[in-house]
């Protein structure tokens, strides 16, 4: 999966800590998925989607591709 | 947990200190009484075994506080705990069960108290490296 978050929290000016506060979980967490190296959970990625008054697939792209390798 | 973390996130770290601080202690008590028991001689059969499997009853707060915090905890928190408790688990069974194979070629006959120091090493090690591996960049 491929996301939007590190553009659309800039689009925001909100620090990664921010963006932790909003959606109620740890820095770490949203450096791991800016990063690529962790996707969120479905309820995870509603909010985070809600958050920025999106819908789920303007935030995170899915990469077939990739998929079919990935755990 | 680093500073900047929301209050839930920091909240549930805190419930799991205490939780774990007050298992330990309480284990930590128990435990003077059944040394203390034991050996006085104080007691004898069924009893004498009572008092000393005693400690593990307050010892049994620890894994309910790791439980407690693994529903409480961040959703990645909880991808790299139990990543690494899967990775332990393999890596402790791996090394007791093998030990108890080197026991029958000769090996030392060694205590069952070292099982749970087994794990607990593997424990931490996966998770350090698990913890290095998602690691906050940039």
């Amino acid at each position: 999966m491929r996301n939007r978050l590190k553009a659309l929290r800039a689009e925001r000016s909100w620090t990664q800590a921010e963006l932790a506060e909003h959606l109620g979980v740890s820095r770490q967490t949203v450096n791991a998925l800016e990063t690529g190296r962790y996707d969120p959970s479905l309820p995870l990625a509603f909010a985070i989607a809600h958050t920025f008054d999106a819908r789920i697939e303007d935030v995170f792209q899915w990469e077939p591709a990739e998929a079919e390798t990935s755990r | 947990m680093p500073v900047g973390d929301p209050p839930g996130v920091r909240a549930a770290q805190r419930r799991y200190n205490a939780r774990l601080f007050g298992s330990i202690l309480a284990y930590g008590m128990v435990l003077v009484f059944t040394i203390v028991v034991l050996n006085a001689d104080a007691v004898d059969g069924a009893a004498r075994y009572l008092v000393a499997a005693l400690p593990m009853i307050p010892a049994l707060g620890v894994p309910v506080a790791v439980l407690a915090w693994l529903r409480e905890s961040d959703e990645l928190q909880r991808r790299i705990a139990l990543e690494s408790l899967a990775i332990a688990f393999g890596v402790g069974s791996v090394l007791t069960f093998g030990w108890g194979f080197m026991q029958l070629a000769g090996a030392p006959e060694v205590s069952w108290f070292f099982v749970w120091p087994v794990y607990g090493a593997a424990w931490l090690m996966s998770s350090m490296a698990l913890q290095r591996r998602y690691r906050v960049e940039g």
